[in-house]
């Protein structure tokens, strides 16, 4: 899944989360129109208790682009079989448990997070704001993809959730690093900067110049 | 003050009704005025006000872009740059401000396909040229920053950027000594400001303390080391050490609270290092009269200044330091 997408879905999935009670019975109705595989995923994810409204909008985008139902049905699957691996990671941590986050961190680990770092996460930002948590967990997929080390990401979310900073700008911070990487610089030295500056309310492209990256001007008029 | 403002307000108002009647109200020349003036919010309601008659005018999308951008609003800027651009494909600025806005965006691979395409449509369009070789230089793809930052300074041979991130490519290449030599181009033509001080702590990385940056007061600046000559009788500054020293000397008048150690090393010897800093508090307070020669603290060691390199320390047999003198 592309990062335009991841976006878009997981917005959906908080504005259907936002009015989850209200839209489960829509949603329900809406389940008759499925083709038999697509349904027969939904149902599954609703009988082991999550919810569904992610499932269902990455079912409505297959759809929409006419993608074959055995297909939606396999990435579906797929998706569940993620929320299952992440269920199983966070089963014997203390606290109530949340299937809303199971699923963010389901998302995570099918976008390369290990079960590890989504562990670490839970243990060390378990009262975090949904859109927070949501963010977070959503670059750490990102950083799962370029296997970026675990204790860095902490760091970075560490910096960014306590001094308040960490915005949806900094949710392709993973792109900056793979810049450094073949710029040579190490991941700890990426992972520094960014908590220097996420503690000093700077922005990415604050870390970008610390980091030794070249800058844009947005404003002037060039030739 | 205010009046000023009214009036101010009132020329541009003129300027606009003139824009309108003399051009039929073109997006292209009220956009850019807009810009020009900073004035983004009421260029916003502008633009929106064109495109909402007339939604397929590339320049009125183009300036509601621009206007987003210089509000630091990548987001909302980049699909009226991207229709702006497929609207008129011949316009390289549009594919250009594209550009801009994926990287921004973090976008940096379409960030590069935008640079492309304003250069199929303009090959020689300066800042296309420039901030595609940046985005190489980025990755790490020095063979093709380097190209592309020849090809600023073939079209503009000063461009401040291109001199400074060219030594950053062949440096990345490999090529040390290319670097270094590009790096001291660059100092030659922009001996301060931001780049001039990557540039000082690269040249010094690589061993030539020609420039050295000092903290003076609250200021980060970059100096010319000074140099020595020796005429039949007497030793004098060399004329390339005075620029640097007019500086130091504007400093210290301007802020009256800063006085400044200077610190000579010479492995030649005591005496010469002494002759050497009372030299430069001599010359500083000779040409800034009201800088009491008191301010200038001359301190001197007969031997040379050990200093750290790339490939580990080196001895400098002659140098001078700035220093802030601290109540």
């Amino acid at each position: 899944m592309n990062s335009l997408c991841r976006v878009i879905l997981f917005t959906t999935f908080l504005t259907l989360q936002a009015v989850s009670a209200s839209a489960d019975d829509g949603l329900q109705r809406s389940h008759e129109d499925w083709s038999p595989q697509v349904a027969a995923v939904l149902k599954q994810a609703r009988e082991l208790r999550f919810p569904t409204s992610l499932l269902e909008a990455k079912a409505m985008e297959g759809r929409a682009k006419r993608v074959p139902a055995v297909r939606v049905a396999a990435v579906l699957k797929a998706h569940l079989d993620s929320y299952l691996k992440a269920r199983a990671a966070l089963a014997d941590l203390p606290g109530e448990r949340d299937p809303y986050k199971e699923v963010l961190a389901g998302e995570a680990i099918g976008s390369g997070a290990s079960e590890q770092a989504v562990r670490a996460y839970f243990k060390r930002f378990p009262d975090q704001k949904l859109d927070r948590f949501s963010l977070g967990m959503d670059m750490l997929g990102m950083f799962g993809e370029l296997d970026y080390p675990v204790e860095d990401a902490m760091r970075i979310f560490t910096a960014g959730f306590q001094s308040g900073t960490l915005d949806g700008e900094w949710r392709y911070f993973s792109r900056v690093i793979t810049l450094t990487r073949s710029r040579g610089l190490s991941d700890d030295a990426a992972a520094k900067v960014a908590v220097e500056v996420l503690k000093e309310g700077g922005t990415v492209r604050d870390a970008m110049a610390l980091l030794g990256l070249t800058s844009r001007g947005l404003f002037e008029e060039r030739k | 003050m205010g009046v000023l403002k009214v009036k101010s307000r009132f020329v541009s108002a003129i300027v606009l009704m003139m824009l309108a009647l003399s051009a039929g109200c073109v997006p292209s020349l009220t956009g850019a005025h807009y810009l020009q003036q900073e004035d983004y919010d009421e260029g916003i309601r502008s633009m929106r006000q064109e495109l909402a008659q007339n939604p397929n005018d590339p320049a009125a999308n183009y300036y509601l872009g621009r206007m987003y951008m210089a509000k630091q609003e990548p987001e909302p800027a980049l699909p009226y740059l991207e229709k702006a651009a497929k609207l008129d494909p011949e316009d390289s600025d549009y594919h250009f401000w594209v550009g801009v806005a994926n990287w921004a965006l973090l976008n940096f691979d379409k960030e590069r396909e935008a640079y492309r395409r304003a250069l199929q449509a303009n090959t020689r369009h300066v800042s296309a040229n420039l901030y595609l070789a940046h985005n190489y230089l980025d990755r790490g793809e020095w063979e093709n920053a380097l190209a592309f930052y020849d090809r600023v300074l073939e079209l503009d041979p000063y461009n401040p950027e291109a001199l400074y991130s060219r030594g950053e490519a062949l440096y990345g290449m490999g090529r040390k000594e290319e670097a270094h030599q590009a790096w001291l181009e660059f100092m030659e033509a922009y001996p301060d400001g931001v780049l001039g001080f990557k540039a000082t702590e690269n040249l010094n990385l690589l061993g030539d303390y020609t420039y050295r940056n000092y903290i003076l007061g609250q200021r980060k600046i970059t100096l010319r080391v000074p140099r020595f000559e020796m005429g039949e009788t007497i030793m004098t500054l060399t004329d390339e050490s005075k620029p640097s020293l007019s500086v130091l000397g504007a400093m210290l008048e301007n802020n009256r609270k800063l006085d400044v150690h200077v610190v000579v090393f010479d492995a030649s010897g005591a005496a010469s290092a002494k002759r050497k800093a009372l030299l430069i508090r001599n010359y500083v307070s000779r040409m800034w009269p009201e800088v009491d020669p008191s301010r200038l603290k001359p301190s001197w060691f007969g031997q040379g200044e050990k200093v750290e390199t790339e490939d580990g320390t080196m001895t400098l047999d002659e140098t001078v330091k700035f220093i802030t003198v601290v109540e």
